[in-house]
């Protein structure tokens, strides 16, 4: 069952693992750059940030994002293929997540949660 | 000096260049005008910023590629997810490192009030598999 960027989700614990929309990969990526596409940083956060926040989701309130501890860019995210998100919570409020992308970590990140207004 | 349109300096496509023009260019850093009213969900303004400081290295930091990628985000503060209206994209040069470039960036709405805060550290573009 998928929702929002996300074709496939699975929650099991303070883990989760999701399967990003082909269709969405393929609109973070326009213009972006032309004729050599690949998912700005900003948005392959966003996704990591979407996922991670149904970890520290605290009685059904929304969280919000505070910070971006670090995140890290280590390959292009390419929309071909498949993409992968996974994330864990690893403190209140606090995510470890990555992207996969074409067989290979695109990107990893620290997020910190904060209660939604 | 006579500053150069953003797309002139940017590899980005129209639909997602989000800099319109450079409003300041100086020894403090580079300001930029958002191309748009938005909406400005977060990530938006944090892509804005960091083509802001895409330009500052491809125009004015010696050495610096000229259409460089982003390596890594650090310590970005999100003073608000959303925003409306025009923005202002800021980046100042922090320092190198080995082949990146460290800049620090900010968003702030019509009024002055920050939006998002933080570092953006930049790299030397991949070249392409096969290319």
């Amino acid at each position: 069952m998928g929702s929002g960027s996300f074709a496939t989700i699975a929650v099991r614990g303070g883990t989760a693992r999701a399967r990003v929309r082909p269709s969405r990969a393929a609109a973070l990526c326009a213009g972006h750059f032309p004729g050599d596409p690949f998912v700005p940083g900003s948005y392959l956060a966003a996704l990591m940030a979407e996922l991670g926040g149904r970890l520290v989701a605290d009685g059904g309130a929304r969280p919000r994002l505070r910070e971006i501890e670090r995140c890290v860019f280590r390959a292009p995210a390419r929309p071909t293929g498949e993409m992968i998100v996974v994330a864990r919570r690893v403190g209140r409020g606090r995510v470890d997540a990555a992207v996969h992308a074409n067989a290979a970590c695109a990107a990893r990140a620290t997020l910190v949660f904060g209660p939604g207004r | 000096m006579t500053l150069p349109a953003p797309a002139a300096v940017l590899r980005h496509g129209p639909e997602a260049r989000l800099v319109r023009a450079i409003r300041r260019l100086d020894a403090a850093g580079i300001e930029c005008t958002s191309r748009g009213r938005g909406p400005w969900p977060w990530p938006r303004m944090l892509e804005g910023a960091a083509q802001a400081a895409g330009l500052l290295l491809g125009i004015a930091v010696p050495g610096a590629p000229r259409a460089p990628v982003v390596a890594e985000y650090r310590d970005v503060v999100l003073h608000a997810t959303s925003a409306r209206g025009p923005l202002r994209f800021a980046a100042a040069f922090e320092r190198r490192v080995l082949h990146f470039w460290r800049c620090t960036i900010d968003v702030r709405d019509g009024r002055g009030k920050i939006l998002v805060r933080g570092r953006v550290t930049l790299a030397p573009p991949r070249p392409r598999a096969g290319a």
